[in-house]
């Protein structure tokens, strides 16, 4: 009831604000407007939520102008059309031609018009985030959340209050779904009632990984296209701070493995333990038959200093490459490791592979070091055409810069600052990207066009009804994931199936059918 | 004249009380808005919300930024307890003769702002000093609507039905208390007996249900553990503290006695013989009584109050003000006293000739739970001292652990402002401008002359590592082992850390750099004291021919020859023995060696 009044005060509001007229009288500027947040000459999604602006300089007034399908919406102050505005603006894909007059003192002024291209490419209706303090060590708030991508409703999917707080608190992470389907998901809690949370077409249990003959519970996860099977990383992870420097914080793995767990049988194995290697972040080409992963060659070498020591001293040296593995589903099979690309050779380090959904191209973060490139300034994303790199591979024996010729940074998608975590949307005609372009401290989601040849168009802020928000906001998205609709269940019914114990896992040499 | 006995009273002990919180407490009146944060945006509603009893964190917290000008949020929180008293009055219809029972209610709610001590850096419940307040308001002004609700149409049974439903959401446990007293007070009506029965059945359902209900269905961000106490500050850290609900105890008790009681109880004593007299003497004592046990649970702790003084006095940019504060020590000084002390003799160009001059130590908070350092002054201890990154930190982890705070917005401004990050700052800033009270502090933030002194200090050399909640430790050791020698200023804390960490050869390198930057210049008392100390230990050729000030080389022997005289005993004993010299380098090389971290 009280949404409904809520929404009803805010529909009346946008209603008045967007009944202005634009101002009679201006000059012309060719300079374009500062607006906040930037949706100059951005692609967006036909079925996406209405982008709203405001300005983003000291000025007494400001009126925007949204021009299309016959459609004129006009408001002031802040650019907030109606849903229904909206739906008319983008009902056929083309311009949304964009005015915006700033007034300072009496003088009003037409600034540069600019567009907003409404592309018939659909978006997945949802995406869910962590929502979490840039904070490093605490974590008393803290929600796995979700969005409608057609409007602005958010929920909660899990609070970690739910369960504990204090020093009984917990911490969540590692939402993942497979193939985006919103009833089979799995995520983690960590410390108290601890455990992983797997959620498969409406049967929900609480797995608890730990197992001596593996490193950890599993940390960073990949859902299989269509088997019940879920890779995961498993990591000794720590992490040190900067006293000066800009990045802030290192995180660092110790040790790292990758196994794979059958949801069905209960069973864990190692894929890859190789000590000499520090193996994460597993993923799925949509295919089912290859799994992706990165790893970086790490040795003692100072064994008269402890391994945090040494590791604090030399994780400038961690240069992490991508490797693959083909599988075979019907025998649960793993091959030998590929090198896919050699971040090291052009001393770069590579993160968080993911694969189109057309199998053609491999999205990964870049930085100079290490894999946990959220906390990293530098890091951008790049993209490899597959189909390029297997007909240079086939064609002659090839070293490792070739292997590397397909790649390149996505400079229509990066910005100055951080780029991290990313995520194919369905039909792999959008990406969203955590970003950190806004303040360098914050994350957000940011919404990409890449149409089939790989070309990228200037990403877009997740939409939000008042477009101040994300400046008041004190959260960071983390671990942007597009779902094909809403999780429904409860969070208190999570919370009830965190409670319970955790159903052990068992260690086998091999997965079997 | 009889008609303003009541008022009169309760002005009289409204405005002692308002006297002493203004002369005692204005620091801790002053942290408790530092410690607060109210927004004018909607975002900022939503948040509060999400949580049962959210309306009253929300309109806590736009009271509490008042303590701004402490005499303002004094103003306000005793009108409110005013108009507590107010309602009390006719929600019980208590006779003018007995008005001073209503300063029961205001005793207790006093108490729980008075008594909270150090969790006034620990507390979690937003617009704590206002929620308990605007919590008994509501409980009583739902109690008298109750009683003033016509008794057809079964009115009063809805009442207690919406009261549950919607008080809970928007009350928190006031609600549930209000629907509880309401149950009981339906017994002292003129309904039937089954609707007096329905009535009570009503109220203990819906405190019951009503939260339950609320947590499967409504809210997300309540433990289920706690449901039934929304909005009642939650005094855990490891442990449970029930000494601090003791105040909340009592104003149950006293809604509980009040309701039970009934108006015609306080008709009937009229008729004793001496009525009059009687409820004199009774109030009389009930007042000393509240008196007695306010000034008994006030926290008085000396460092606490040293503490919140010395951090205003930062926040002012006021270094003597944190001098003469520390020259008002009697007991053992906390860590956080004696960094804050040499913070401002350095910013005063004193340290290295009196800090030493002012009792050191290292005694524990007086805190019921691991109070530390860290949580008491580390975002402004770091902040001072040049680390920013790690002030940054702090700030956010504490934003997180214990609410966001003006004092962390404010902190992590200006840690963005002299990192250059300009983004950061802006977002900051343009969140303090949203408050009601510091729209101009982040207008001039940029400009403050506060920022050119801590500029002074930002030239650590890059290191990954951790403090593990050790500032003093951790910011030593770095300033120690730091080797930038352009600056002054800074320069000489790396001089003086070495004095903290023992260190002699990182003494002897700093203390070259000194000499070599200050070359006409008098070395200040404890480096001599340091040099010749250390000169004399590793026997030095010469020492005795260098320029020492020759009380130093007088003390030095005094301190050696008394020394003698407590070998082997035990570090306490001749502390004590040897109190003469604590103003001396000696002594603390000596005797204040490996003091307790908190």
């Amino acid at each position: 009831m009280m949404r409904r009044t809520i929404l009803f005060y805010l529909f009346a509001l946008l209603l008045i604000s967007c009944s202005t007229s634009i101002p009679e009288s201006y000059t012309e500027s060719q300079e374009l407007p500062r607006i906040y947040p930037d949706v100059i000459d951005v692609t967006i999604p036909c079925n996406i939520a209405p982008l709203t602006f405001q300005l983003d300089e000291e000025a007494d007034g400001m009126v925007a102008r949204y021009q299309g399908n016959g459609v004129e919406v006009v408001c002031k102050d802040k650019m907030q059309p109606s849903m229904s505005q909206w739906r008319q603006l983008t009902a056929e894909a083309g311009d949304i031609d964009v005015d915006v007059f700033v007034k300072h003192g009496e003088v009003w002024t037409h600034h540069k018009p600019f567009a907003i291209h409404v592309s018939p490419d659909s978006i997945d209706p949802y995406l869910s985030y962590r929502l979490i303090p840039p904070s490093f060590v605490s974590y008393e708030a803290m929600t796995i959340s979700q969005r409608c991508l057609e409007n602005y409703d958010e929920s909660v999917v899990y609070d970690n209050i739910l369960c504990g707080f204090e020093v009984e608190g917990q911490c969540i992470n590692c939402h993942n779904y497979q193939q985006r389907n919103p009833s089979r998901l799995q995520f983690h809690a960590r410390q108290k009632w601890g455990g992983t949370v797997v959620a498969y077409d409406g049967h929900i249990r609480k797995v608890n990984m730990q197992n001596d003959s593996i490193l950890s519970a599993g940390v960073y996860p990949a859902w299989h296209p269509w088997l019940k099977l879920i890779v995961y990383s498993t990591d000794k992870t720590l992490q040190s701070f900067h006293t000066t420097d800009a990045n802030k914080i290192e995180v660092y793995d110790l040790a790292s493995d990758i196994i794979a767990y059958d949801i069905d049988k209960g069973e864990v194995t190692n894929l890859e333990n190789d000590t000499t290697e520090l193996e994460v972040f597993p993923a799925w080409a949509p295919d089912g038959r290859t799994l992706y992963y990165c790893s970086a060659h790490y040795e003692r070498q100072h064994p008269d200093k402890t391994d945090v020591a040494e590791m604090v001293r030399r994780c400038r040296e961690l240069k992490y490459n991508i490797y693959k593995k083909s599988f075979d589903p019907e025998t649960l099979q793993f091959g030998p490791r590929e090198l896919v690309f050699a971040a090291d050779s052009l001393g770069l380090s590579a993160a968080l592979p993911r694969i189109s959904p057309d199998g053609r191209w491999m999205v990964f973060t870049m930085a100079e070091f290490g894999h946990f490139h959220i906390w990293h300034h530098d890091a951008d994303l790049w993209m490899m055409d597959l189909k390029g790199s297997e007909e240079v591979k086939r064609s002659e024996e090839v070293k490792n810069e070739e292997v590397n010729t397909s790649s390149r940074p996505m400079t229509a998608v990066n910005s100055p600052d951080t780029e991290s975590y990313h995520t194919w949307s369905g039909n792999g005609r959008w990406l969203v990207v955590s970003s950190r372009r806004d303040d360098g401290t914050f994350t957000r989601p940011f919404f990409a066009h890449v149409d089939a040849d790989g070309r990228c168009s200037k990403p877009f802020e997740l939409p939000q009804a008042d477009p101040d928000r994300h400046r008041q906001f004190l959260y960071s998205y983390n671990v942007p994931e597009f779902m094909q609709g809403p999780i429904e269940i409860a969070p208190q019914t999570f919370a009830d199936v965190l409670k319970g114990d955790g159903e052990p896992v068992k260690y086998v040499q091999r997965l079997s059918k | 004249m009889k008609r303003f006995l009541p008022i009169a009273t309760w002005l009289v002990a409204l405005f002692i009380v308002a006297a002493a919180l203004l002369y005692f407490e204005t620091d801790l009146l002053w942290k408790l808005q530092e410690q607060n944060l109210f927004l004018d945006t909607w975002l900022f509603f939503r948040e509060q919300m999400v949580v049962p009893g959210g309306l009253l964190s929300w309109a806590g917290t736009w009271l509490t930024q008042f303590f701004f000008y402490p005499w303002l949020g004094v103003l306000l929180l005793c009108a409110c307890w005013l108009l507590l008293m107010w309602t009390v009055k006719r929600a019980f219809k208590v006779a003018d003769q007995w008005s001073a029972l209503m300063l029961v209610p205001v005793a207790l709610l006093l108490l729980t702002i008075v008594d909270m001590g150090y969790w006034v850096y620990m507390l979690k419940l937003a617009g704590h000093a206002f929620v308990g307040t605007l919590g008994a308001i509501a409980v009583a002004a739902l109690l008298w609507l109750f009683r003033v609700l016509p008794q057809r149409f079964g009115l009063r049974l809805a009442f207690i039905g919406v009261t549950a439903l919607l008080g809970y959401p928007l009350l928190g446990i006031y609600g549930l208390a209000a629907t509880l007293l309401m149950g009981i007070y339906v017994w002292h009506t003129d309904q039937s007996l089954w609707q007096k029965i329905v009535g009570t059945a009503l109220a203990l359902t819906g405190v019951v249900f009503v939260p339950l209900l609320c947590y499967r269905h409504v809210y997300y961000q309540t433990n289920l553990a706690n449901i039934y106490y929304a909005r009642l500050p939650l005094f855990v850290v490891s442990e449970e503290h029930h000494a601090y609900y003791l105040p909340y105890y009592g104003l149950a008790l006293f809604f509980v006695l009040m309701v039970a009681w009934g108006e015609r109880e306080f008709k009937g004593f009229r008729k004793f013989k001496g009525a009059k007299r009687g409820h004199i003497i009774v109030q009389c004592a009930l007042v000393a009584l509240l008196a007695w046990g306010v000034a008994h649970w006030w926290f008085r702790d000396e460092n606490f109050h040293h503490e919140l003084k010395m951090q205003h006095c930062i926040e002012q940019g006021d270094w003597q003000g944190v001098v003469t504060e520390a020259a008002r020590q009697e007991d053992e000084p906390t860590r956080a006293i004696v960094m804050m002390r040499n913070l401002a003799l350095s910013r005063l160009g004193r340290q290295g000739d009196d800090m030493y001059l002012f009792k050191n130590g290292s005694k524990h908070y007086e805190a019921p739970f691991g109070m530390r350092l860290m949580l008491c002054v580390g975002p402004l201890i770091y902040y001072h001292y040049g680390m920013l990154n790690y002030s940054a930190r702090l700030c956010t982890e504490m934003g997180v652990e214990f609410g966001w705070h003006v004092s962390n917005l404010k902190c992590l401004a200006k840690c963005s402002i002299l990192n250059k990050e300009e983004m950061p700052a802006r977002k900051y800033l343009g969140l303090l401008r949203h408050t009601t009270f510091y729209g101009d502090w982040a207008d001039r933030a940029s400009e403050m002359e506060e920022l050119k002194t801590v500029q002074r200090m930002m030239h650590y050399s890059n290191m990954l590592g951790d403090d593990q909640g050790n500032i003093e430790r951790f910011l030593m050791n770095r300033l120690a082992e730091s080797t930038y020698r352009d600056d002054e200023m800074f320069q000489e804390q790396t001089l003086l850390a070495t004095l903290w960490t023992k260190d002699v050869n990182l003494f002897w390198y700093h203390f070259n750099d000194y000499t070599r930057m200050h070359p006409n210049a008098r070395i200040p008392r404890y480096f001599q004291e340091a040099a010749y100390l250390y000169g004399k230990l590793h026997n030095i050729e010469n020492i005795d021919r260098m320029p020492f000030d020759p009380s130093v080389r007088q003390s030095f022997d005094s301190f050696m020859q008394m020394a003698s005289q407590y070998n082997k005993m035990e570090a306490d004993i001749v502390r004590k023995g040897m109190k003469a010299f604590s103003n001396t380098y000696y002594y603390d090389y000596y005797l204040m060696r490996d003091l307790a971290e908190y």
